[in-house]
């Protein structure tokens, strides 16, 4: 017993060092600290309003999501959908009636009760003539309050689509009587039900949003501000945060990671979104209608290089015109990079002795003339005469829309996971965006993808898609270059950031530890 | 001189009304739709018909140039097209961080040059005249987006004795946050300043009345002052003042640099957009502070030269 006992003590001191020096290994981490403000770029633009139903830029967009809250919102994982001012729902077995539940005790941040009539007015509203966001809630056929937290939806047919659409910012809450009495007026100072309330805004310059001492996800809020810097310009921007003066720098230029990611107390983090990069040319223009010729403009490419050079690998080769997400025909791969095949191609087209073209790139778009320059040189090899211009975006928007370009580069992302959204804008004609831009028809996508929103077999629907991304694929509809990831910075004070696939932030459960 | 004044002012109409007539016409002949820009990639037909009517876009040039006309007489600037609010508060919260950066880089340069332009003049061919004249050239031939970064990396990155951006909240913070930035503005005022300066003065010393002076018995310094350099000064003050006009509205690339929300970088944002509404009242208030500015620098001739009368 004695010699156990003695043993026993010799066990208890090797525990209590084992644990000691495990403390020292793996230091305990400290939980989430309440408080304190973020300072946050704001790449792209400005925010240009908080009414739901108006804006279509990503920061607009992006800053509206945390002072409104949707039905439902788009999970962490971009695939899924979560409950947000609903918190579950049902739907009939012919797919046409959806009854939703507002959850209980949930308030906008004035204190007022968030009522099922506010969200029949969100949807109303985003599905009205007066929103531009129309063409997304056509599918509503009505929308009834049966009580304070009862919603029941008729769709005019089965949609597989409506949640995606049901989280859209376009269909962001706010009490439906202060937004009827106060009109245009209302969305200077708007109230939602989200985390944070917008209480100062410079407009070209930044905005404040405080958290709202109301908001029903508990433990969320944890930052008491939210500070957002209107900086567009890159070295503006990273000069910033190397200060100190910005906690979160976003969009950092892909040559400034490395020499970033060597400063200390800072990390840069890669989040993959669903964007899509591309260059796109006119079928309506001689010689692109010819499949040979799009086909020998991608095989004198190579994808790899463009990748390296100008985004440093911070992305993947892009092979489908869908980005990663829901139902992304993972088969489709890259074009190869095949001189003499181009070479081949383009004699058998009829134009062995190559052609003269032109690609019109943004003037300051630095990563879009970089791919410029790299075609120019790629396309020599079967004789083509690439002319690069730099123009001022209002004016190559104008010329794409009137259908007046050679070739352009172009990008898009998803605001929804379900793929419709992406293939109505990039790849059906009927969808009025890109496919027509470059007058690239074809009727066998346009009916697939009508039927494909209708259809809520999750299989024979990604059959379906599959088919899209495959066609596309098949007739070179446009030059795939990449998928590229969210360059984000941060100083080691910031934790719990990231950016969703949907390229949009959760600041509410992003904390600091200064 | 009241008369002048009155006459001035007077012309100011006519002249605003003419710079209506061509920001609004030339604008308008950009290519691009500001409802394209504004839709981007959900540019469809349908959208583009849509928010071209939401934005009055679609009714007849001529009677939206009449609204915008009416919307000036009862003191608006009409409805900016990107944020869908009245343009004139945006505007005027902008343009005291511009004048005070316009100011403040005026007097800089002002201060460094007169001393340095003048004391290159009266050491006309030694070798301080050399090296003002090798620094003027090399701050000239320096590039301002340069200049800002440069200065930037020195004195905000690895100093950490100016902030990298902003405006700050009191007249204290305005300095310091704007020190940088007027200094990347004076940088390339400074030289020309001092190259006129350093010209003019060295002509009036050649003149018949400064050898009247000294042959007087009038002491080195009183020469200076009161005949040299307030004679000199005159195309110096022109100089300023046709300077300061431009920066109201020319700062963009500073401003970019250093974030500073003035009305240099609204103004290229709003173009970009083709917010037509803010450009036009940025133009209009452009042209409105320019009129201004001349006239002060017509009534400093005054000042400075009695000769110079206004009846």
């Amino acid at each position: 017993m004695w010699g156990a006992g003695k043993g026993l003590r010799w066990v208890l001191a090797a525990a209590v060092s084992v644990i000691i020096a495990s403390l020292a290994v793996f230091p305990v981490r400290s939980g989430p600290k309440y408080g304190g403000s973020v300072r946050m770029s704001l790449a792209d633009s400005d925010v240009t309003s908080f009414d739901p139903i108006v804006p279509f830029d990503n920061m607009s967009i992006w800053t509206m999501l945390h002072v409104y809250d949707q039905l439902v919102r788009v999970g962490k994982d971009g695939a899924t959908i979560e409950p947000d001012a609903a918190d579950s729902w049902r739907t009939s077995p012919d797919g046409k009636t959806w009854v939703l539940h507002i959850r209980d005790g949930i308030t906008f941040a004035d204190g007022t009760p968030l009522t099922a009539a506010d969200v029949k007015a969100a949807l109303d509203r985003a599905g009205s003539k007066d929103s531009n966001f129309e063409d997304n809630f056509t599918l509503i056929g009505s929308t009834t309050a049966t009580d304070a937290h009862t919603l029941v939806v008729s769709l005019k047919q089965p949609s597989a689509s409506f949640l995606a659409y049901a989280s859209l910012y376009a269909a962001s809450i706010a009490p439906a009587t202060q937004m009827t009495a106060q009109g245009k007026a209302f969305w200077e100072h708007p109230v939602g039900s989200g985390p944070y309330v917008l209480t100062e805004w410079v407009k070209n310059d930044h905005l404040v949003l405080k958290r709202n001492p109301h908001y029903w996800q508990k433990p969320y809020p944890y930052l008491d501000e939210l500070r957002f810097e209107v900086l567009t310009d890159d070295n503006t921007r990273m000069l910033r945060f190397r200060s100190g003066e910005l906690d979160i720098a976003t969009n950092v230029p892909p040559n400034q990671v490395e020499p970033l990611k060597r400063v200390k107390g800072v990390t840069v983090r890669l989040f993959p979104q669903m964007r899509f990069d591309y260059v796109y040319y006119n079928h309506a223009r001689k010689p692109f209608g010819d499949v040979r010729v799009r086909q020998a403009l991608n095989y004198v490419v190579d994808h790899q290089a463009i990748l390296k050079s100008v985004l440093y690998g911070y992305g993947s080769l892009a092979g489908s015109m869908l980005p990663p997400m829901l139902y992304w025909n993972k088969e489709l791969k890259p074009y190869p990079y095949d001189v003499a095949k181009a070479k081949a191609l383009l004699q058998e087209a009829g134009l062995g002795g190559g052609f003269s073209t032109e690609i019109l790139v943004v003037s300051g778009d630095n990563q879009a003339s970089q791919i410029a320059t790299i075609l120019k040189d790629e396309f020599r090899a079967i004789g083509v005469d690439l002319k690069v211009t730099a123009l001022e975006p209002g004016t190559i928007r104008a010329r794409r829309n009137k259908g007046d370009f050679d070739m352009a580069k172009g990008y898009y992302t998803s605001d929804v996971i379900d793929p419709d959204e992406l293939v109505a804008f990039g790849i059906d004609y009927a969808g009025g965006a890109v496919a027509k831009w470059i007058s690239f028809k074809n009727d066998r996508i346009t009916q697939l993808s009508a039927a494909a929103e209708a259809e809520m077999n999750p299989e024979k629907r990604k059959a379906m898609y599959f088919e899209i991304q495959k066609i596309a694929h098949d007739q070179f509809a446009v030059l795939p270059l990449y998928y590229a990831d969210n360059r984000t910075a941060l100083w080691d004070s910031v934790h719990d950031f990231s950016q969703l696939p949907t390229a949009n932030y959760r600041l509410w459960e992003t904390w600091l530890s200064k | 001189m009241g008369r002048y004044l009155a006459r001035r002012l007077l012309l100011l109409v006519p002249v605003a009304l003419g710079i209506t007539i061509v920001t609004f016409f030339l604008l308008r002949l950009i290519p691009g739709d500001p409802a394209v820009i504004m839709l981007d990639n959900r540019a469809t037909a349908d959208n583009v018909a849509r928010l071209r009517h939401s934005l009055g876009l679609d009714r007849p040039l001529l009677l939206q140039y009449v609204f915008f006309l009416r919307n000036i007489a009862v003191g608006r600037l009409g409805e900016s097209l990107v944020y869908r609010t009245q343009v004139l508060p945006i505007i005027l919260g902008r343009l005291p961080v511009t004048l005070f950066l316009a100011v403040y880089s005026t007097v800089l340069a002002a201060a460094v040059a007169v001393p340095l332009g003048t004391w290159a003049a009266l050491r006309r061919g030694t070798s301080p005249d050399q090296v003002i004249r090798l620094g003027v050239l090399f701050s000239l031939a320096t590039p301002n987006y340069w200049a800002a970064i440069v200065l930037l990396l020195v004195f905000s990155i690895e100093l950490r004795w100016f902030p990298v951006g902003g405006y700050g909240a009191t007249f204290g913070d305005h300095l310091r946050h704007l020190l940088l930035p007027a200094l990347t503005l004076a940088l390339s005022l400074t030289p020309i300043l001092v190259r006129t300066l350093r010209h003019n003065v060295l002509e009036v010393l050649r003149t018949e009345y400064i050898r009247t002076a000294r042959a007087k018995g009038l002491r080195a310094a009183t020469v200076l002052t009161r005949h040299v350099l307030r004679n000199s000064l005159i195309s110096t003050v022109s100089i300023l003042g046709v300077n300061l006009g431009f920066l109201v509205g020319g700062a963009v690339v500073t401003e970019t640099v250093y974030a500073i929300p003035g009305t240099g970088f609204l103004l290229i944002k709003s173009t970009f957009a083709r917010d037509y509404p803010m450009v036009q009242g940025l133009t209009l208030m452009f042209a409105g502070l320019v009129i201004l500015v001349n006239l002060l620098t017509d009534l400093t001739y005054a000042v400075l030269d009695p000769r110079v009368t206004y009846d």
